[in-house]
C-alpha cells in the first residue's frame, strides 16, 4: 500500500538566467515501511525533490503537480497546515545536518527541545525521552551529555536521525546522509536506518549518488536524470536487468573492489543544462543507443513489470534491436 | 563574479542605490563649486551680516557676512578630499599590517596587533589634538593623523580574513609548486581580501569626515581651509549656535551627516554584494 | 621491515613520526600538566618505487593523510627520516626544499578549495611555470588540460572555476599538479567529494599521468574500490601505524589482517548487502591509543594476547601484515567471537 504518491510533480526556479526545471514531471511512490533508494548525478533534480516534499524551498521556487500522503494532497495544505505535517509525519535528515547541531548545547538538550516547545511534554519528560530515543540511534548515556564537538561525525549524524525521528514521523528522507563519513561509520548508519524501519515500519527515500550503497539497504530504487525518472523497479530489476541506458550507464561506471586495475566506462559528456534540457529524451546526447525517434519522446514511464519501468523508446511499442551508434 | 553583475546587484540594493546617489551628488559639488556656487566662498557682502536665509542669500550669511550656501559648497572640498586621503593612508596601512599579521603569524602577528589594539583603544580625538600640538596645525598632518588612527579596524579585518585564506588548500598547492611569500599575498591572499577592504573602506571615509569635522570644531587643523567643520567651529565661536541662528549651524551639520550616511550606506551595500557569505544563509520557507 | 634509503626506491620514510600537541583543556592548563600528543604517525615505515601507484587506505583518523603530508615535508616530522631520489631530505635548509618542492606535488580531496576563485583556469594551470620562471606555452596548457580530460581545452582556459562542475575543477586541480612534471605526487581523496560516476574517469586521468610521466602517486584513500582501479600496492593504516601491506590483488583478494577485511567488507557493492557483523564503535582517538594491537578494542578475533602485546610487521602469504594471528585467520582455524 502507498504512503506517497508523486504525481507529475514539477518544481522550477525562476533565475536570472531563465527557468531552472530542477524536478521536471516526476511520478514516484512509496509504500508502508519501504525503503526508496533515490539515485541520480549532481544536479539530477534528487535533493530538490526531496526538499519539495519537505517544503523547504526557497522563495524563487514555484511547486506544481500531487503529493497525495496517505491519501491528502500536501500541495493543498496552506503553510501553517502543511506545518502540522513537516518534521511530524514526514521528517528529513539533511546532507550535512550533523553539522547544524548547536555546538553550546549538549546533545540530549538539543533532542529535547522540539519535543518541549512542539510535543508539549515537560522539561524532565523530554528528557528522559530525548535519551531513548538516543538509545534507540545507539549513542550512549554518557555521550547523551557531549557537546557535538565532542561527538565522532557518525555519533552526530545518529544524533540528527534521533531528532528526526523524535515525532515518530511515517516518512523520513534521507538526503545523502552518509556522505562524509567513513567506509565502516556509513555501514553502521545505514544498518540504523534498516533498523528502524524494521522497528517502526517507518518508510525511507534515501537519496544518494552512490547506487551500490543504495542498492545494499533500499528495497526499490528510482534513477533520476535532469530532472526526470528515467527508470523505477525493484533493486534486483534495477541492478541485474537495468533497461534505460541511463542506468546501465551509471551502474557501469562506478568503481569496485572486484574490478582490479580495469577502469569503469564513464557515461561520455556533461548533464545537460537545466534552463535549456534537450527536446525529447533528455539523456539522448549522451546516449549510445540514441536513434531520431527519440527526439520526440515524452519520457513516459514503459511498464516492464508490475514494479519495474523505465523512460527509454528502446523499452516501449515496438522492439527495436539495440545497436551502439 | 563578473564587474558587470557585480554592478547590477549593487544597483538592486537600495541602501546601495540611495548611498551611491549621495556620493554621486556630493562629489559633484566638490568637483564643480566654482561653477555651481552663488558667490565666492570669501566674497564678503557688508550689507547682509548675519542674515537668516532670504532669495539673494538662500541659506542666510555669517558673521563676516559670507555666503552660506557658498561655503556648505566650497566646504565640500576640503571635507571629502580629508575624507579620501585619510582613508587612502588608513587602508594601504591596514591592509599591509593586516596582511603580514595574519600570514605570518607567530611573534609578528602577536606584536602587530599588540600595536593595533593600541590604536583601537585610545580616544582618537584626544590623541588628533596633542600630535597635531606637537607636529603643526596643517592639513596635511590632520589628514596624516586620522589616516594612522584609522587603519585598526581595516588591519582586524584583512587580518582574519587573511587567516581564513592562508588555510586554504589553493594557497599550499602554490607553495609546493615553489611560490614565495610575496607572490602568495599578491596572487592569492590580496585578490581574496580585498572586497572586504573596499567595503571597510567607505565605512572609513565617513569615519574620516565626522573626525576631521570634530578636530577642525575644536579648533585642531588649519582655521582657514573652509571645511563644514570649520563653519560650525565660526557658528559656535561667534556666538550664533547660542544665539538660535539656526541657517548658520545647521546646514553644516546635516551636510556632515549626509556625507557620513552617504558612505556608510555605500560600505553596507558593497559589504553584501561583495561578501555574499555574510548575509544569512538561503532563507528557506514555506512554498 | 628493514629500509635502504638509498635502494632502488624513489621516496621512502624511515620510522616516521609525528605527534601533534593537542590543546590544553582550563583544568590542565591550572594544574600544569600537558595532555597527551595525537599520535597522528608512529613510527612508519613506507617506500614508493619510480613509476608505481601506491594506494593508502584508513578510516580518517588513521593517519594517512598526515603520513602523505611528512613526505612531502608540508609537516615536519617529530622523528624518522624522508628520503628522496637518494637524498635525505627532512633535515636540509628551505631553499634546498624548494628545489624539491616542485619536483613533488599534492592533488587534494576538495575541488572548491584548492583553486583560487579569483584566478582563471590558464592562470591556476600556469602558475606552477610562472613560479618557477619557466615560459608559458599555451600548447603546454592546453595539452594537459586535455589529457585531464578538459576537451576541448580553448573552451576552458578563459573560465573561472565557479562555471566548472566539480569534476572539472579537480582536473585542473590534477593539470596543475602535472604540469611540472613531478616525479612524486600525493593525491589526497582525490575522488571521495566527487559523484561516484565519475570517479573512475578522475582516477583514469591519474593513471595516464602515471603512465604518460612516470610519476609515482601515493593515493589517498579510504575507498578500496578506488585503490582496487588503479593502485599496484596497497598499504593499509590504522591509528598511526602500518597493519597491512601488500600488493593490490594479494591485499583485495585474501586480504589477512582484520582490519581490511573490515574495510573490505563494508564497501558497498551493487546489489549487496550490508555485511552482518561490523566492527563495534569507531576508531578511537589518536590521544588514547589502546595498548597491544590498535585494533583489538574492535576485533572479533581479538585474544587476550591482543591487549598487551603488540604485533610486528611480518611476511604473511606474500603481504606484510601486523597481526598475532594472521596465519590462522587465513586458514579459518580461528573464530570470530560475536560482535
Amino acid at each position: 500500500m502507498s504512503l506517497l504518491d508523486i504525481e507529475n510533480l514539477k518544481v522550477y526556479f525562476a533565475t536570472r538566467a531563465g527557468i531552472v526545471r530542477a524536478v521536471d514531471g516526476v511520478d514516484l511512490n512509496v509504500g508502508i515501511g519501504e525503503v526508496l533508494g533515490l539515485a541520480g548525478e549532481s544536479g539530477s533534480g534528487k535533493t530538490t525533490l526531496g526538499y519539495a516534499l519537505m517544503r523547504v524551498l526557497p522563495r524563487n521556487a514555484k511547486l506544481d503537480g500531487r503529493i497525495i500522503f496517505e491519501g491528502r494532497d500536501l500541495l493543498s495544505f496552506s503553510a501553517t497546515e502543511f506545518n502540522r505535517v513537516r518534521g511530524r509525519e514526514i521528517a528529513m535528515v539533511f546532507q550535512g545536518s550533523m553539522n547544524s547541531l548547536n555546538p553550546v548545547v549538549r546533545v540530549e538538550d538539543q533532542v529535547a527541545e522540539p519535543l518541549i516547545l512542539h510535543g508539549g511534554l515537560s522539561e524532565d519528560e523530554a528528557k528522559k525521552r530525548a535519551r531513548e530515543l538516543l538509545a534507540e540511534v545507539g549513542v550512549s548515556e554518557d555521550k547523551a551529555k557531549s557537546y557535538p564537538h565532542e561527538l565522532s561525525g557518525g555519533l552526530k549524524q545518529r544524533v540528527a536521525i534521533a531528532m528526526a525521528i523524535s515525532t515518530r514521523p511515517k516518512l523520513l528522507i534521507a538526503d545523502e546522509p552518509t556522505t562524509a563519513l567513513d567506509v565502516v561509520t556509513q555501514a553502521q548508519i545505514l544498518r540504523l536506518i534498516s533498523e528502524l524501519r524494521d522497528r517502526f515500519g517507518l518508510s525511507v527515500i534515501m537519496i544518494s549518488h552512490d547506487l551500490s550503497l543504495l542498492s545494499e539497504v533500499c528495497d526499490r530504487l528510482a534513477i533520476m536524470y535532469a530532472g526526470k525518472i528515467v527508470e523505477v523497479g525493484s533493486k534486483v530489476e534495477v541492478v541485474n536487468t537495468p533497461e534505460h541506458p541511463y542506468t546501465q550507464a551509471l551502474l557501469a561506471s562506478i568503481p569496485s573492489v572486484e574490478r582490479v586495475g580495469v577502469d569503469s566506462p564513464s557515461i561520455p559528456g556533461e548533464p545537460p543544462d537545466p534552463i535549456n534540457p534537450p527536446s525529447g529524451c533528455r539523456f539522448m546526447p549522451r546516449c549510445a543507443y540514441a536513434r531520431s525517434e527519440c527526439k520526440e519522446f515524452n519520457g513516459y514511464l514503459y511498464e516492464l513489470s508490475s514494479t519495474h519501468r523505465a523512460a527509454c523508446v528502446l523499452v516501449g511499442g515496438k522492439p527495436i534491436e539495440r545497436v551502439p551508434r | 563574479m563578473s564587474a558587470h553583475s557585480t554592478l547590477r546587484r549593487y544597483l538592486g540594493n537600495r541602501k546601495g542605490s540611495l548611498g551611491l546617489a549621495i556620493l554621486v551628488v556630493l562629489v559633484f559639488m566638490a568637483v564643480l563649486a566654482p561653477v555651481i556656487s552663488p558667490y565666492k566662498a570669501t566674497q564678503i557682502d557688508p550689507t547682509a551680516i548675519l542674515q537668516p536665509p532670504s532669495p539673494k542669500h538662500l541659506l542666510g550669511t555669517n558673521e563676516v557676512g559670507e555666503d552660506i550656501l557658498s561655503l556648505i559648497i566650497w566646504g565640500s572640498r576640503i571635507s571629502l578630499l580629508v575624507g579620501f586621503l585619510a582613508t587612502f593612508v588608513a587602508v594601504l596601512v591596514g591592509t599591509a599590517v593586516g596582511v603580514v599579521a595574519g600570514y605570518i603569524g607567530g611573534f609578528t602577528d602577536e606584536a602587530l596587533m599588540r600595536i593595533t589594539d593600541f590604536f583601537l583603544v585610545i580616544p582618537a580625538v584626544v590623541l588628533a589634538i596633542v600630535v597635531a600640538a606637537l607636529l603643526g596645525n596643517t592639513l596635511l598632518n590632520v589628514i596624516l593623523i586620522i589616516g594612522l588612527l584609522s587603519w585598526p579596524s581595516t588591519a582586524r579585518v584583512v587580518r582574519s580574513a587573511t587567516l581564513v585564506y592562508k588555510q586554504m588548500p589553493f594557497v599550499e598547492a602554490s607553495k609546493c609548486a615553489g611560490a614565495g611569500t610575496a607572490y602568495i599575498l599578491r596572487r592569492h591572499i590580496l585578490p581574496n581580501v580585498l572586497p572586504l577592504v573596499y567595503a571597510n573602506t567607505s565605512l572609513t571615509i565617513a569615519n574620516s569626515i565626522f573626525t576631521q569635522a570634530a578636530l577642525v570644531f575644536l579648533g585642531v587643523g588649519d582655521i582657514n581651509d573652509i571645511s563644514w567643520g570649520q563653519i560650525l567651529h565660526f557658528a559656535y565661536a561667534s556666538g550664533a549656535i547660542t544665539a538660535g541662528d539656526y541657517w548658520y549651524a545647521i546646514p553644516p551639520g546635516l551636510m556632515i551627516v549626509v556625507a557620513v550616511l552617504g558612505f556608510a550606506l555605500t560600505g553596507y551595500a558593497l559589504d553584501e554584494v561583495l561578501n555574499p557569505k555574510l548575509k544569512a544563509g538561503v532563507v528557506f520557507e514555506s512554498a | 621491515m628493514e629500509v635502504n634509503p638509498l635502494s632502488e626506491y624513489l621516496v621512502s620514510g624511515v620510522k616516521l613520526t609525528k605527534h601533534f600537541e593537542s590543546r590544553r583543556s582550563p583544568i590542565e592548563f591550572l594544574t600544569g600538566r600537558r595532555p597527551p600528543p595525537i599520535r597522528a604517525v608512529d613510527g612508519v615505515n613506507i617506500e614508493i618505487q619510480r613509476g608505481e601507484i601506491l594506494a593508502l587506505v584508513g578510516e580518517s583518523g588513521s593517519g594517512k593523510t598526515t603520513l602523505g603530508r611528512l613526505l612531502l615535508l608540508l609537516e615536519k616530522p617529530t622523528s624518522g627520516e624522508v628520503w628522496f631520489d637518494g637524498q635525505r631530505i627532512d633535515n636540509v635548509g628551505s631553499r634546498t626544499l624548494r628545489a624539491y618542492r616542485r619536483r613533488m606535488q599534492m592533488i587534494y580531496q576538495d575541488p572548491y578549495g584548492s583553486l583560487n576563485p579569483k584566478l582563471r583556469v590558464s592562470e591556476i594551470v600556469s602558475e606552477p611555470l610562472r613560479v618557477n620562471g619557466i615560459e608559458v606555452k599555451k600548447d603546454r596548457l592546453a595539452e594537459y588540460l586535455a589529457v585531464s580530460g578538459l576537451r576541448p581545452p580553448e573552451k576552458f582556459l578563459d573560465r573561472y572555476p565557479h562555471e566548472l562542475s566539480g569534476g572539472q575543477r579537480q582536473r585542473v586541480a590534477i593539470a596543475r599538479a602535472m604540469i611540472l612534471e613531478p616525479e612524486f605526487v600525493v593525491a589526497d581523496e582525490p575522488v571521495s567529494m566527487l559523484d561516484v560516476s565519475l570517479r573512475s574517469e578522475i582516477l583514469g586521468v591519474i593513471k595516464r599521468f602515471n603512465q604518460m610521466l612516470k610519476t609515482s602517486f601515493l593515493l589517498i584513500t579510504h575507498d578500496l574500490a578506488v585503490a582496487a582501479q588503479v593502485s599496484s600496492r596497497i598499504m593499509v593504516m590504522y591509528l598511526g601505524r602500518v597493519v597491512e601491506e601488500g600488493d593490490t590483488l594479494g591485499v583485495l583478494r585474501r586480504p589477512k589482517h582484520p582490519y581490511t577485511q573490515t574495510l573490505l567488507s563494508v564497501v558497498p557493492r551493487l546489489g549487496g548487502s550490508l555485511p552482518k557483523t561490523l566492527p563495534k564503535g569507531e576508531i578511537p582517538s589518536a590521544k588514547n591509543i589502546p595498548s597491544g594491537c590498535r585494533f583489538h578494542t574492535r576485533c572479533a578475533y581479538a585474544l587476550p594476547v591482543c591487549s598487551t602485546d603488540e604485533p610486528e610487521l611480518r611476511l604473511v602469504d606474500g603481504s606484510h601484515v601486523s597481526c598475532h594471528f594472521a596465519e590462522q585467520i587465513l586458514s579459518g582455524s580461528t573464530k570470530q567471537s560475536t560482535s
